[in-house]
């Protein structure tokens, strides 16, 4: 009657041996009290493990909730990032337009030139504020420049450094938020204005 | 999503080693798992799936890591930073038995508590565990193997030495 060897009796504890050796194994603890036990201690480890991973206890200057929190926060504004470069129709690697998007593209182009040509410049309407929203007798706003405050004649506006707005959004508890995507590094810059 | 941010952050913590890079990996973890959730077919394998995106981008993580500093990941056997550092702040709230434990795992190689942790803590066949480490399973039973042995000697050691 062989013995089990540490590794033996290890994966035995999972059930990771090979069949033969399983089979073998088993047959073996039935009568061997020694190895049984040992694999009876593998078999505590393992609940050993998972104790340590679920227990896991940060560092004393660490919070949870307040890493909890960040996190939330910052998954929320990576999905937000993807759903504003999807807004723009491309995904932050995709640099390459095929030929035939290209074509649409260009096409699409030549109709709202002609569409603004026949329109005539004089008929189009100022650029106003593409959203607002009134909070606390404040005026948010944001349109494709960027976005503002404004309060008894005065305000400021956060305006976007090199591209135009490729989203915004008003919060109905008071607030407004552009988001810009630079057109030669993709990064997202986002703007945001809240009324506490 | 807040049960499993806990889950998932201890996972990937427990794979890299530090809390500044496992936020970064969890929050990666979600997004992803978030963006692909069309991908999930059994909502019932959602706890395991998410598992798996969570070791898979630790993993990928490390193996970037490995090829910046012109390492094998299997070379990282203490990733922790500065570990006495580490200890003296985490040292005091830790209760005895959740010391020793973290003393065991930390004790491990990377791939060593990577194939633990994945094959006792998230349940994974070591098939599955093999697909992630990029190994052959008979390689990831003789890490578990390893892992295993050198778990239960230094967890014995300690015990003996209270």
């Amino acid at each position: 009657m062989r013995h089990f060897s540490e590794h033996e009796a290890a994966l035995a504890a999972s059930g990771d041996l090979p069949f033969l050796l399983k089979l073998q194994s088993q047959t073996h603890c039935l009568v061997c009290p020694a190895c049984r036990s040992r694999v009876e201690d593998y078999r505590s480890d393992r609940s050993r493990v998972d104790l340590a991973v679920d227990g896991f206890e940060l560092p004393r200057a660490i919070k949870w909730e307040q890493l909890e929190a960040e996190m939330l926060g910052n998954i929320r504004l990576g999905l937000d990032i993807d759903a504003i470069h999807q807004g723009t129709g491309k995904r932050p690697q995709e640099r390459f337009i095929p030929w035939r998007a290209a074509v649409a593209i260009a096409a699409m182009t030549v109709i709202v030139m002609t569409g603004w040509f026949l329109a005539g410049p004089g008929s189009r309407p100022a650029i106003s504020a593409v959203a607002q929203v009134r909070s606390g007798g404040m005026l948010l706003r944001g349109d494709e420049h960027g976005v503002g405050v404004e309060s008894r004649g005065s305000g400021m506006i956060l305006r976007n450094v090199v591209s135009r707005s490729n989203r915004i959004e008003v919060g109905l508890e008071g607030s407004v938020r552009s988001s810009v995507v630079d057109q030669d590094s993709d990064q997202v810059t986002v703007s945001q204005i809240y009324v506490e | 999503m807040r049960e499993n941010l806990r889950r998932v952050f201890a996972l990937i913590y427990r794979i890299v080693g530090n809390v500044a890079d496992a936020q970064d990996l969890t929050q990666d973890t979600f997004i992803k798992a978030l963006q692909r959730k069309d991908q999930l077919k059994d909502i019932e394998k959602a706890n395991h799936w998410l598992g798996r995106v969570a070791s898979n981008t630790a993993i990928d993580f490390l193996r970037r890591k490995a090829r910046v500093s012109f390492t094998e990941i299997d070379s990282l056997v203490e990733p922790l930073p500065d570990p006495v550092n580490r200890r003296a702040d985490v040292e005091m709230l830790r209760s005895e038995e959740a010391a020793y434990l973290d003393h065991c795992l930390e004790s491990l190689s990377v791939r060593e508590r990577t194939a633990l942790v994945l094959r006792d803590v998230e349940d994974m066949p070591a098939h599955e565990v093999a697909a992630i480490l990029g190994c052959s399973p008979a390689t990831v039973r003789s890490h578990i193997a390893n892992a295993r042995t050198k778990f239960r000697a230094i967890y014995e050691k300690r015990k003996e030495a209270r």
